[in-house]
Formats: C-alpha cells, sequence, structure tokens
C-alpha cells in the first residue's frame, strides 16, 4: 500500500509539474511579441527514488528556466546607444541644412553675389544714381540675410538645449523606473520575466538616451552607471542627473551662449562621460557644432566671423575712397556697422549704416594717380581676391566652407544612423536568436507537456482503480 | 501587453527604409535636376558650387558692364570720326574762301558754313549714351558746350573742365581706360585756360572770323592752324581704336568665363538624369522583391496545426 500511495503522490506532483510547465509555456507564447521579454524555458527534472521510503518513485519537478542573456542584451543596448546619437545628429542637423542652404536661392551667397555685382555694376558709372540705389539696396539684403541666418541659429540653439533638458529629464524619469523595478525585484525573489522584461525595455529605451553600463546584481536588481563611472540607479536609490548653463564657458566672450554641462547629483561635470545615445548628439550640436557657427563657449562663430570681415573689409575701402572728384578728396564713409564689443552678436546687429545715403558712397580712390571709380572697382573683386579678407577666404568661399562643414556633419550622422539600424537590427536579431520566443518549439513542447499530463493523469487514474479494487476486497 | 517587431521584422524594415532612402533621394534629384539639393548631399562639392556661382555672376556682369561701355565707345569713337570728316569739310570751306576768285559775299557764305560746322562740333562734344555724355569725363551727366560766337573759342563750357580717369575692368581684373574729354579732344588749353594750336574749337572760330574778314592771308593761316587741330583730333582716334579692341577682347574673355563657369557649375550640380533612371529602377525593383519575399514568409506557426479541442 506504501508503494501505491507513494506513486500517487509521484503522479500527483508530476501532474503540477507538467501543469507549471503549460502554464510557463503559454506565457511564452502570450509575451511571444512582448519588448524585452525573454524566453522561459521549463525544464522537467525526474526526482530520485528514495529508497528508505520509497517515496517520489518516477516524478518529475519543474525548474524554470530564463534564457535572457546579458551579453546579448549588452550588445542591443550598445548599439541603441551609438543608433541614438547618430539618429539625434540627423534630427538636429537638418534644420542647420536649411540655414546653409545649397540652392541657388541660398539667402547669404546669393546676397552676397548681388552685393558684389551691384558693386561692378557701379563701378561703371559711380555718379548714376540708380546703380548707387542698387548697392544700398544689395547691402541691405545682404544684411537682412546674414541677420536672418543669425536668428535662425539661435533658434536652433534654443531648441536644441531645451531637447537637452527634455532628454535629461527622460533619463532621470527611466532611471526612477528602474529603481522601482529594483524594489520590485527586491520584495519578490521569485524570477518575474514579466517584470524582466519591462526593466530590459527600460534599459533599451535608456540605451537611446545615454550610454549606460548596466551591472546585474544579486537577485536580479540592477546598477545603472553613466558612461560606466557615474551611478544613476544603484539598487533603491536613484541619482539623478541635470543639464546646466555652465557659465564660465563663455567668460570674455560677450554674446557668445554658455555651453551646457551634464552634471551628476553632487553637482560634479560629467559631460565627457556622455559619448553616445542622442544626449551626446544634443550635447556635441549644442556645444560644439552651434558655437562654430554662431558663436559660444570661447568660438566668435563662423558667421560672426563672415558678418566682421565683410563689414570690416567694405568700410575700410569706402572709408579710404572719396566721392570728391578733384583735391581736397574728402574721405568716404561705412557702410556697414555692427556692434564690436559684442564679437559672438556681429552677425546679429550687422547692419548697413543708418547715416550713409547712395550719393555717399565712395567710389573714386584718391591715388595718386586718382580714379573716380578705383574703390569701387576694388570692391567689386573684393570676394575674388586671392588672399581673402575672411581667414585668407573670399566671402563666398568662407560662407561656402561652413555650409561644407555642416554637409560633412550632416552625412555623417545619415550613413552612421543607416549603419546603425542594420547593426541596432542584428544585435536584436543575435538577442531573439538567444532569448527569443519560438513559438514552433512552444506548440512542440505544449504536445509533449498535454501527453506527459495525460499520462500522469491516466497513472492517477489506475493508481485510483486499483485502490477501489483493493478496498472492495476487504471484507465489510 | 506592449507588442513588438520580431527583429527579422525590424532588420526588414532597417533594409526597407535604405532602399525608400535612396529612392526618395533619385526621386528629389530627378525633380529638381540637381544632384546636390542640401549639403550633406556632396559637402565636398558646397564650396566650389558657391565659388562657380559667385564667379558665373561676376562674369554675367561684367559682360553686361562691358556690352554697355563697347556701346559708348564705339559712340565715341564715331562721334570722333564724325568729328575729323568735320574738320576736313571746314578745310575746303576756308581752301575755296581763300581761292582768289572768291566774291566777299561768298566767303561770308563759306563763313556762315564754317560756323555751322561748329555747332555741329558742339553737338558731337555734347554726344549722350544712355544719359552719359561720353567726352564729360568723371562727371559726364550734363551738356558740356554750347555755341558762343563772341568767345574766342566760338562755344562756352557749361561745366568745369573735367579729367577722365574711369577705368573699366576686364573679368581677370585687368583695367584700361575707354574715354577722353571733349576738352582733350576738341578744346586743348594751356596752364593759362588758353586756346592751344590744336584746339578744334578755336581753330574753327578763327577760319569763320578769317572768312568775315575777307582778308586771304588771314584764311590762309587760318586752314594752316584749323589743319593743325584736325591732324591731333585724328591721332586721338588711336585711343579709341585701342580702345574698343580692349573692351571687345575683355567681353570675348567675360563670355568665355561665363561659358566655362557654366559648364563648371553643370558638372558640379546637375543631375545625371539616365544615371538616376537606371538607379531608380534598380531600386525599385530590389523594393518590390524585397516586398514580395517578404509577403511570401511564412507567418504559420505548429500552433495553427494543432487540433482544436
Amino acid at each position: 500500500m506504501g508503494s501505491l500511495f507513494s506513486a500517487l503522490d509521484s503522479a500527483s506532483q508530476s501532474l503540477q509539474a507538467f501543469e507549471r510547465a503549460m502554464d510557463v509555456t503559454q506565457n511564452d507564447v502570450t509575451n511571444a511579441n512582448s519588448p524585452g521579454y525573454a524566453n522561459q524555458v521549463p525544464e522537467l527534472i525526474s526526482q530520485d527514488f528514495q529508497t528508505d521510503t520509497g517515496v517520489n518513485a518516477g516524478g518529475v519537478q519543474e525548474l524554470t528556466q530564463d534564457t535572457r542573456s546579458s551579453y546579448a542584451d549588452t550588445a542591443v543596448q550598445q548599439q541603441l546607444s551609438l543608433q541614438g546619437m547618430y539618429q539625434q545628429l540627423q534630427t538636429s542637423l537638418a534644420p542647420l541644412q536649411n540655414v546653409f542652404d545649397v540652392s541657388s536661392s541660398s539667402p547669404i551667397p546669393s546676397a552676397l553675389n548681388q552685393l558684389f555685382q551691384s558693386f561692378s555694376q557701379w563701378s561703371t558709372d559711380p555718379g548714376n544714381s540708380n546703380y548707387q540705389s542698387a548697392v544700398m539696396d544689395a547691402a541691405q539684403a545682404t544684411a537682412q540675410a546674414i541677420n536672418q541666418s543669425a536668428v535662425q541659429l539661435s533658434q536652433i540653439q534654443t531648441s536644441t538645449n531645451q531637447d537637452i533638458q527634455s532628454t535629461v529629464t527622460e533619463i532621470n524619469q527611466d532611471a526612477a523606473q528602474i529603481q522601482t523595478y529594483n524594489e520590485q525585484i527586491a520584495q519578490n525573489p521569485t524570477p518575474d520575466a514579466g517584470l524582466s522584461a519591462q526593466l530590459e525595455n527600460t534599459l533599451e529605451n535608456l540605451s537611446g538616451l545615454a550610454n549606460i553600463q548596466v551591472v546585474s546584481g544579486i537577485g536580479g536588481q540592477v546598477t545603472v552607471l553613466l558612461g560606466g563611472q557615474t551611478a544613476l540607479v544603484e539598487g533603491n536609490q536613484v541619482n539623478a542627473i541635470q543639464a546646466v548653463n555652465d557659465t564660465a564657458s563663455n567668460a570674455g566672450n560677450p554674446g557668445a551662449a554658455p555651453t551646457i554641462s551634464i552634471e551628476d547629483s553632487n553637482g560634479n561635470d560629467i559631460t565627457s562621460q556622455v559619448t553616445s545615445g542622442s544626449l551626446a548628439g544634443l550635447l556635441s550640436v549644442s556645444n560644439t557644432l552651434l558655437p562654430s557657427l554662431i558663436g559660444g563657449g570661447q568660438q566668435v562663430g563662423g558667421l560672426n566671423t563672415l558678418a566682421q570681415g565683410l563689414a570690416d573689409s567694405v568700410n575700410n575701402l569706402l572709408e579710404q575712397g572719396t566721392t570728391s572728384t578733384t583735391p581736397p578728396y574728402a574721405a568716404g564713409t561705412a557702410l556697414f556697422t555692427y556692434n564690436a564689443a559684442v564679437p559672438a552678436g556681429i552677425a546679429g546687429s550687422f547692419a548697413v549704416s543708418s547715416t550713409i545715403t547712395g550719393s555717399q558712397l565712395a567710389a573714386g580712390s584718391p591715388g595718386p594717380p586718382y580714379s573716380v571709380n578705383g574703390t569701387a572697382l576694388t570692391l567689386a573683386g573684393l570676394d575674388s581676391t586671392a588672399a581673402g579678407p575672411v581667414d585668407g577666404q573670399g566671402f563666398t568661399q568662407y560662407f561656402g566652407s561652413l555650409t561644407s562643414a555642416v554637409g560633412y556633419a550632416a552625412s555623417n550622422a545619415s550613413t552612421e544612423a543607416t549603419a546603425q539600424s542594420q547593426l541596432v537590427a542584428q544585435a536584436q536579431s543575435l538577442q531573439q536568436q538567444v532569448q527569443g520566443v519560438s513559438l514552433d518549439q512552444e506548440a512542440i513542447q505544449l504536445v509533449q507537456f498535454q501527453s506527459s499530463y495525460q499520462a500522469a493523469s491516466k497513472v492517477v487514474t489506475v493508481i485510483d482503480d486499483t485502490l477501489q479494487t483493493l478496498m472492495t476486497m476487504i471484507p465489510t | 501587453m506592449v507588442s513588438g517587431l520580431s527583429a527579422s521584422n525590424e532588420q526588414f524594415l532597417a533594409s526597407l527604409n535604405i532602399l525608400e532612402n535612396n529612392l526618395s533621394q533619385t526621386d528629389e534629384e530627378l525633380s529638381s535636376g540637381l544632384s546636390v539639393n542640401q549639403a550633406s548631399d556632396a559637402p565636398q562639392s558646397v564650396q566650389d558650387i558657391f565659388e562657380t556661382r559667385a564667379e558665373l555672376g561676376q562674369a554675367t556682369t561684367t559682360a553686361q558692364n562691358l556690352s554697355s561701355i563697347q556701346d559708348q565707345v564705339q559712340t565715341a569713337d564715331s562721334a570722333v570720326q564724325s568729328a575729323i570728316q568735320l574738320l576736313n569739310q571746314a578745310v575746303s570751306y576756308g581752301t575755296e574762301g581763300a581761292n582768289a576768285g572768291t566774291s566777299q559775299p561768298a566767303q561770308q557764305d563759306l563763313a556762315n558754313q564754317v560756323q555751322a560746322l561748329e555747332s555741329q562740333l558742339v553737338a558731337i562734344a555734347n554726344t549722350e549714351v544712355g544719359g552719359v555724355y561720353v567726352f564729360g569725363g568723371d562727371t559726364g551727366t550734363s551738356p558740356l558746350y554750347q555755341v558762343d560766337t563772341s568767345s574766342p573759342t566760338g562755344v562756352d563750357r557749361l561745366v568745369t573742365p573735367q579729367q577722365s580717369t574711369l577705368q573699366v575692368a576686364g573679368p581677370s581684373g585687368v583695367t584700361f581706360q575707354v574715354s577722353m574729354t571733349a576738352q582733350d579732344l576738341f578744346d586743348q588749353r594751356d596752364v593759362n585756360d588758353a586756346p592751344t594750336a590744336n584746339n578744334a574749337f578755336a581753330a574753327l572760330n578763327g577760319l569763320t572770323q578769317a572768312l568775315n574778314s575777307g582778308s586771304p592771308s588771314a584764311i590762309t593761316q587760318a586752314i594752316s592752324v584749323l589743319q593743325g587741330a584736325a591732324g591731333y583730333v585724328n591721332d586721338q582716334t588711336g585711343f579709341y581704336g585701342s580702345a574698343e579692341n580692349n573692351v571687345s577682347s575683355a567681353l570675348n574673355l567675360a563670355q568665355k568665363f561665363e561659358t566655362q563657369d557654366q559648364t563648371q557649375l553643370g558638372t558640379l550640380e546637375d543631375a545625371d538624369a539616365t544615371t538616376l533612371a537606371v538607379q531608380a529602377t534598380q531600386d525599385s525593383t530590389a523594393l518590390d522583391a524585397a516586398m514580395s519575399a517578404q509577403a511570401h514568409q511564412p507567418t504559420t506557426t505548429l500552433f495553427d496545426y494543432l487540433p482544436i479541442s
């Protein structure tokens, strides 16, 4: 009898084990497409026959195995970080490409072209009021084009800085969410595939925002390090980061926007640790690319350099020129003005002098020998002089170099973003091979477990019948 | 439950995205006719495109300027040629007047004709093209002379004598002069502002007065002076011939530069329609093939074959 009851107990345990296995399979099937979910494999282990008591003979035990691979997850997170950075660069550089337009109607090159052509036309008849007006109009259009570009770049700077703030907020929200998961893991030591999936999903989202390193601790809790150095999440503790204006960065450069620094919860500058993720892309645009164009930190900015070079070159020539046709030759008047006290704001303050009229434009060169259109001719050829007036380049050439720099950055970001999309897909494919749910495999397992369940159920039925028979054999 | 895409679907979409981007880029280039629509399309060419556009603009403006100048130079040259003919005509009248058989009334008639020639010379000195007085020098915006028979030269200056320092630039930056003043040509004066022997106005006026006086010796003397002045004006035609050649050469060079710049710009930024059409076809075929292949991917699993109990 003892062996019959023992067999009944074993069969009962087996039934429970197969039921759990089917539950695990059902859960796998349900979550086959859940982001971050790792396949759970029910493993059935035969119970050893215990010779002393005779129990557990033929019984099975179910132990669920989690297929999650930290290597596969890390590979996906790293590729997502790089993808996040390049996609962000691609997004942020799109409006910059609109400012540095390459079409034939691109405002600054068109205006410069018109200005120098108007100088050329004016040189043929310096006293012609129509030609003088054309020069004034072209100068006005040039000033407006430069002002407009300065405003657009400032708007992009503001928008980028807002994006940095919102990205930092999102990083902190993800960190807080991970901390919540850590708490749940600590409270429930039993592995929870759903919680693990949510955690992984949040970690992948965080990876797209910044380069993180995930260290798994005992019981499944994770420590998240930004740049492998600064702890964002440690068990139940969140160390929020913040984006701040580095007010010291633009000291001595009036008009320049301060660079943005990322600080840890103790106020330490950890900007250099942010090397990928969308935050790195935004920081690169805000702290490096935009300052090189419109000024920021210790940089004056290419557009300001262009505006100053243009104003200084044209003004110098006009002031050395003369409107007189006979001695004594009266000095000419400056055409452009700008606020020299704010070097990083020159493009914004660049304007046509309010005190000059067309008839005050000094076309003549006092010489000797005097030439009635000497200055106008020099102005007409100013953009194509061998030793260019802006960093050794002509104005159009210099603007071209700025546009080219933006183009290279955008092209590189686009190429890298495309490549990263493929690399992310490859890493995800590898991840799925290791820990993804195969519905075919789950179907096979389900059939197996159903059959096993039915077999165990049959054993219980047989034992029950045997016991009933034995019970009826006992005389009452 | 949040549902995600399988890795294979993600990979398919990433590849599909590349093909669609290629097609979109090709469409943009075909529709605009330009291979460079934004800086990232060809960052290495952007500087050259801007510079070539600027050079093309300068070449076009220079050509327009030279074309306008060419009209003025040609008009001035014609005017000087007319002036020479006019002076020679005056010499003929003088010779006729100096003839012993010419009566006093006939001499006075000839004097009136020479006077008329001087009026014509004044008109030549005041030649205007598009609002510009071609012999007006640096401020040639108003008439320079008017007839005044009481004046020693027979004319009055209406403006202060100007110099002509206007330089014209060719497309290569070389500058040259293209104009002389009426004073240089017809109204030569010494440092005391007294007419010199080369002063055509004074020579004509002298002949008029000589013919009116009826003195053969005075007429002969006036003819001699007039011939000298005509010779001087004739010498100045060399300047305009040279100026015309310079302008013509510069204009040809500017037009050549225009053509070169247009060709260069086309090479830099024009789309190659043939290559793009082939590319579009290839990408479109690849896209169709990818979609078709994906559509034929089995979507069933073994669950579909399990009996429903």
